[in-house]
């Protein structure tokens, strides 16, 4: 069926004639890889920002600033990246974000006192609250077989709706003071715990994704799920994983936003699924599921964070920025594509 | 479960099954109307139902055009961004009077609708990745454009008209509701154009095969729902009395539920537009129901319930959709 087209696309340009060997090869290799074009573009931000304002732009508090911002949305991104790997798509994050902050909230302030005692018990009920709205996505997902956008599309609305619920729509106030002063505002050698706990997230994902049988069977999924289950890896509790992963991040990162507000942010999530999705596009995973990586998603992350930032310092309208990431965005899927499409060219021949 | 059923039975089971399918919001529709008529005064008073009808108007208007890009294969999430980016539009030409005031901001939405569809069409992008950039970019625009704040629209002109005229004791907005949808129904049903929509949303190569121009068919649909959402804009231009840059988040994914509740495949190649207006109208229904609740003050209902079931319903329609598809085969 696909023949046909491919007759066509095939003589439009000719593949490579012969595989370059060495280092060049390599070298060629990554510059066609969407993660590195996108980790150039990031350069030339930065690069383009200091050059304009270095004073301002390139300083330590500055880049503290924008690690600490990002670090919800990098925790988020995480667990999308996995999610997406495998073909999937998590919309309920925001709203799971939130219904985490309000159940660590209400049992912190339930438990009373202050110490460390009652953070630690909201904290866990937190992660616990976002990881079971995770494993009702995944398994709504696998049992139940209904389209991964329309579970998340549910849940996003139950998981926000019963936020709205509980609060009555206001923000929970009075978390413990401890909470912000030290995991929300305090630093370790400089750098703010957030940013810690973020990269932490970061590092143990990729290594996960990349060195564990866990991301081996993420990606064999994603790749083709009758295949993978064939294989004899179990298809349906990997999923349910995945989405639980996704799930437990959205919380911890709900546990970030609770810790550096000391507040529950009912209201300013709404669209934290569409720029975890973004960032993770922007990395170079496809929504097709099957390739992907975390670092990929880092850049993702940081490309609308710093040209945020900068348009801020340069006293640009900082709304420029989503125009400039929408643009960005369609540019590397777009090389992506044609990357992609000269690959399958060439490995026809 | 096959040696025991008959063919009689299956075949009654198919036709349930298919009822549900494509007529699961409409029963779910009347019976949620009955309820409301039977338990609260007023839920039928005209005012009651005109002012639900002009509220859900602007959704009635971006599920139209959604319904025919997911019937498609696609999907569009830049609608609520585009509906804000044209409201603010609509407000800051409104001066000119409301030919203008409609003109302009329905030909923006237009246009992005045509990015949208050239970048799926002839730059093979995934709908998803095109509409989701677009959201972003159409978002800052209207923020920008805007100076992130409402822009009042001139009350001087006769831009105004479209919020308070009346014509047969309905507002305007309701009136451009019905029309929408009745041409979408004699578009869908009477003319090739639904039919090659289905046929791509059914099987791409096949339609191209046969001779279909696949890329235009797209590209019309996708102006046709960037159009509608910059006529939803028009109406919450008017509606609101100023331009809203910071309006319209989640509406494509409002829009998203009601045509799938409708009985719309995600996957394309089966939709119906009256079932997205059954489905428009259900959802719509669920809030105004909840707050006739509270009016009654026996039990206090918090208006919250209402996304959370709306995204509960969502999941059991898809879910007994999924149940009688299976049986079905």
């Amino acid at each position: 069926m696909s023949d046909l087209t491919e007759v066509t696309a095939a003589d439009e340009e000719p593949a490579e004639a012969s595989e370059p060997s060495g280092v060049r090869a390599a070298l060629r290799r990554r510059l066609t890889e969407t993660t590195t074009w996108t980790f150039l573009i990031l350069l030339g931000i930065v690069a383009g920002f200091a050059a304009l304002r270095f004073q301002q732009f390139a300083t330590v508090f500055n880049f503290r600033n924008i690690a600490a911002d990002a670090s919800g949305l990098l925790i988020i991104a995480v667990g999308m990246t996995f999610v997406i790997i495998t073909a999937g798509i998590d919309l309920s994050v925001g709203s799971v974000l939130v219904f985490s902050g309000v159940i660590a909230a209400k049992v912190m302030l339930a438990i009373g006192g202050g110490g460390w005692g009652a953070i630690a018990a909201g904290l866990v009920a937190g992660l616990v609250a976002g990881t079971a709205w995770g494993v009702v996505n995944g398994v709504l997902v696998t049992k139940a077989r209904v389209p991964p956008l329309i579970v998340t599309l549910g849940t996003l609305g139950m998981a926000l709706g019963s936020a709205l619920l509980i609060t009555g729509g206001i923000d929970v106030r009075g978390v413990p003071l401890q909470l912000t002063t030290t995991i929300g505002i305090g630093q370790l050698a400089g750098v703010p715990y957030v940013v810690i706990i973020a990269a932490a997230v970061t590092a143990v994902g990729a290594v996960t994704l990349s060195m564990t049988r866990f991301g081996r069977y993420t990606y064999a999924i994603g790749s083709n799920a009758e295949a993978a289950r064939r294989a004899g890896i179990n298809v349906d509790r990997h999923l349910i994983k995945v989405y639980a992963l996704s799930g437990f991040l959205a919380g911890m990162a709900g546990m970030v936003s609770l810790a550096r507000f000391a507040t529950t942010t009912i209201g300013g999530h709404s669209t934290d699924n569409l720029a975890a999705i973004a960032a993770v596009v922007l990395g170079g995973t496809s929504l097709f599921g099957g390739i992907g990586t975390v670092l990929g998603t880092v850049v993702g992350v940081f490309i609308p964070a710093i040209l945020q930032n900068g348009f801020v310092i340069l006293g640009v309208q900082p709304f420029w920025q989503q125009v400039a990431v929408g643009a960005v965005l369609i540019i590397a899927v777009y090389i992506d594509q044609l990357k992609r499409r000269a690959q399958e060219r060439g490995e026809r021949r | 479960m096959a040696t025991t059923s008959t063919p009689a039975r299956s075949i009654t089971r198919a036709r349930l099954a298919s009822v549900l399918q494509g007529q699961g919001a409409l029963v779910a529709l009347a019976l949620l109307v009955l309820f409301g008529a039977l338990r609260y005064d007023n839920f039928l008073s005209s005012y009651n139902v005109t002012s639900f009808l002009a509220n859900n108007a602007k959704f009635g208007l971006i599920a139209l055009g959604m319904t025919f890009v997911i019937m498609t294969g696609g999907i569009d999430l830049s609608v609520g961004a585009v509906a804000a980016l044209a409201s603010v539009v609509a407000a800051m030409v409104s001066e000119y009077g409301l030919v203008v005031g409609i003109a302009v901001p329905v030909l923006v939405g237009a246009v992005i609708g045509l990015v949208n569809g050239s970048l799926v069409a002839w730059g093979r992008l995934q709908p998803f990745i095109v509409t989701l950039a677009m959201l972003l970019a159409a978002r800052g625009l209207a923020l920008t454009v805007a100076g992130n704040q409402s822009v009042a629209v001139d009350f001087e002109s006769g831009f105004t008209a479209l919020g308070t005229t009346t014509l047969l004791t309905l507002a305007a907005p309701i009136w451009i509701f019905a029309v929408a949808y009745l041409l979408g129904v004699l578009v869908l049903g009477r003319t090739p154009f639904s039919r090659h929509v289905l046929a791509i949303g059914d099987n791409e190569e096949t339609a191209r095969l046969m001779g279909l121009r696949v890329e235009r068919v797209k590209l019309g649909v996708y102006a046709l729902s960037g159009a509608l959402a910059g006529m939803a804009g028009v109406l919450l231009a008017a509606q609101y009395g100023a331009g809203q840059p910071a309006e319209g988040v989640g509406w494509e994914l409002t829009a998203i539920a009601a045509v799938v509740v409708g009985g719309t495949l995600l996957t394309g190649g089966l939709g119906s537009v009256v079932g997205t207006l059954w489905g428009v109208l259900l959802l719509g229904l669920i809030f105004n129901v909840l707050n006739f609740e509270n009016g009654r003050g026996v039990i206090s209902l918090s208006p919250y319930w209402q996304s959370i079931v709306l995204g509960g319903f969502l999941l059991v329609v898809v879910l007994l959709q999924n149940r009688l598809a299976a049986r079905q085969t």
